[in-house]
């Protein structure tokens, strides 16, 4: 059981920062622009809910890095 | 050979006369914890128990409890007093012990005991198991009094091997038909029982997640049935009967979790397999269970046996419950907002991770090493029961190691938690040092059976006492939490050797 290093960078249209949680297959993992630890293995991440701009969800594949070489996200606001 | 011909005669007699008791009960909608959504339940069973992560002076303490009988029961008892007697004053200067921070307990067979006092009785109760059960004679209640000082086989030529006598005994000495409700409780620890799926090998835990794939009442069961899968040794004692309700009648949960469907969803999610195979495995059990349309296996019936089986330390449990993605959320992170382990530590509250891991594997004397004979049919049983047992711990021991050790790199990026990890093993007594080793030798003969002698008692809780105030990582965790303990504390070892 190995443990990976996930990154979702996420801003609101002005650029700052926005609190909000990461979700794993629809589990909130921890905050978002924070360095992250998953279990290795393929999810799909998306953030939570609550925000009035919702991104696309994104599948992605954790898995393989020995070292810490976190995978980045960036989100994406979606067309209002 | 005439003992060989009256113990297979024995084995025999016992698989074949067996009528099938069903141990649980079907959820209803009545019982779920929430109302169901349009798009149906994923789960029902109600989880109660938090550990509150709002004070970052408090560490985060995880426990695993090894099987070994009731010389296991003795050693996870014994660590947890310790833990009980460290005290150090918390942010409002109030006193505070170790134990109360002690957040999950997973255990295996004997070990299970004492998880569950705790779980039911709590830190202040825990001073009784050892009038309750550690000094009793069990073994002579569950009638093989003649065969005394034996070990769990003596059951089996006692014609006593029923686990449902076991189960009667922890109710009778321990739990008294109290149920999985009375430990699910606020301010208790998430305890999990682990025992293994005889059909499947795969760990079978007493948790409410694991009891939403079968459609079953957790908060319903007794505890004692729990402590008795969990060390249902199989051949000496039956394996316990449980009905699959998955899709029953009147079963509340229709969905799977999506945790479950995005593992198997081979088209959105095509790589899943291949980055986590365990993981994989995993949602296919929870699918299979919870008869899933394209099953790999239709399980209508479960049978417990001894979960020492396949993780004899109980740390499969352990870290599901702290990094799977889908672990339960018991951790209070905010007002009324209760999140999973794994969340609190990505999110910088949990500062100091201590994982303790209590391994009772015992190495009797036996006359394989030193007779010229070749062994016989009960040598090798003996050692088809414990070998792979012993195998199986050290994997699950190596997994757990690589984790640490990820966790603590984890912690060199950012800084926000420390890791302790304390392991309890009567191999870790010094053989240089005379009393110590005098210790090992002592401890390590003593069988695996339900009765404990007084002598052997003592001998168990002076190991574990040498072992804990002995362990860098536990000595390290006193310094930092400025506890200042009984006993001689070299920052030097505690710095050395707990990195």
């Amino acid at each position: 059981m190995s443990i990976e290093f996930l990154y979702v960078h996420f801003e609101d249209p002005t650029g700052s920062p926005v609190s909000c949680d990461v979700l794993a297959d629809g589990q909130a993992e921890g905050p978002a622009n924070k360095l992250l630890m998953l279990e290795g293995g393929s999810y799909v991440i998306s953030l939570d809910s609550t925000q009035p701009y919702q991104p696309a969800q994104i599948a992605l594949a954790l898995g393989g890095t020995s070292q810490i070489r976190p995978k980045i996200l960036v989100f994406q606001f979606a067309a209002a | 050979m005439q003992t060989t011909r009256w113990a297979l005669a024995a084995l025999l007699v016992l698989a074949g006369c067996s009528t099938t008791k069903f141990e649980n009960s079907q959820l209803t909608a009545a019982s779920c914890a929430t109302k169901s959504p349009p798009a149906g339940l994923a789960s029902c069973n109600a989880e109660r128990r938090s550990f509150d992560a709002t004070h970052e002076e408090r560490p985060l303490i995880l426990v695993a409890i090894s099987g070994g009988g009731v010389r296991a029961s003795a050693l996870g008892w014994a660590i947890l007093e310790q833990l009980k007697e460290q005290k150090y004053t918390n942010a409002a200067g109030e006193s505070r012990r170790l134990i109360d921070d002690v957040a999950v307990i997973s255990s295996a067979s004997g070990g299970s005991v004492p998880a569950a006092y705790l779980g039911l009785y709590g830190p202040d109760g825990l001073d009784n198991l050892e009038h309750d059960f550690l000094s009793q004679d069990n073994m002579q209640t569950l009638g093989s009094e003649t065969l005394r000082p034996g070990t769990w086989f003596s059951l089996v030529f006692s014609g006593n091997g029923r686990t449902d006598q076991v189960r009667e005994l922890f109710d009778e000495r321990l739990f008294h038909d109290k149920r999985f409700r009375d430990m699910n409780r606020e301010g208790r620890p998430y305890v999990i029982l682990n025992a293994t799926d005889m059909a499947s090998g795969e760990v079978f835990s007493f948790t409410p997640q694991r009891f939403d794939d079968i459609c079953s009442n957790l908060d319903n069961e007794r505890i004692s049935v729990g402590v008795a899968s969990s060390s249902a040794v199989p051949v000496v004692l039956e394996p316990m009967a449980f009905h699959n309700y998955s899709k029953a009648d009147g079963c509340p949960i229709t969905t799977m979790p999506q945790w479950v469907t995005n593992q198997l969803d081979t088209k959105e999610l095509p790589a899943a397999r291949f980055q986590n195979v365990e993981l994989y495995k995993r949602a296919r059990y929870a699918y299979d269970l919870r008869k899933g349309s394209n099953p790999f296996r239709t399980r209508d019936y479960i049978y417990l046996v001894d979960g020492g089986l396949v993780d004899n330390l109980g740390i499969h449990g352990l870290i599901e419950a702290t990094t799977a993605h889908y672990a339960p959320e018991i951790v209070n992170v905010g007002k009324k907002d209760r999140r999973s382990i794994l969340y609190a530590m990505n999110a910088g509250l949990v500062r100091k991770l201590v994982v303790v891991i209590v391994n009772a594997r015992s190495d009797p004397v036996n006359d394989i090493y030193t007779s010229p004979d070749r062994p016989g049919l009960l040598a090798m049983l003996g050692a088809v029961a414990s070998d792979p047992i012993d195998a199986t711990s050290s994997s699950m021991n190596s997994q757990l190691r690589v984790l640490m050790d990820e966790l603590k790199k984890a912690d060199q990026v950012t800084h926000s938690m420390k890791v302790y990890d304390i392991e309890v093993d009567f191999d870790l007594l010094d053989p240089n040092e005379p009393k110590q080793k005098e210790l090992r030798d002592a401890v390590k003969i003593i069988p695996t059976s339900w009765t404990i002698s007084a002598a052997n008692l003592a001998v168990v809780e002076k190991a574990s006492r040498q072992l804990m105030q002995h362990n860098p990582c536990f000595q390290n965790l006193l310094l930092d939490m400025g506890i200042t303990p009984d006993f001689p504390v070299s920052p030097e070892l505690a710095a050395a050797g707990c990195q």
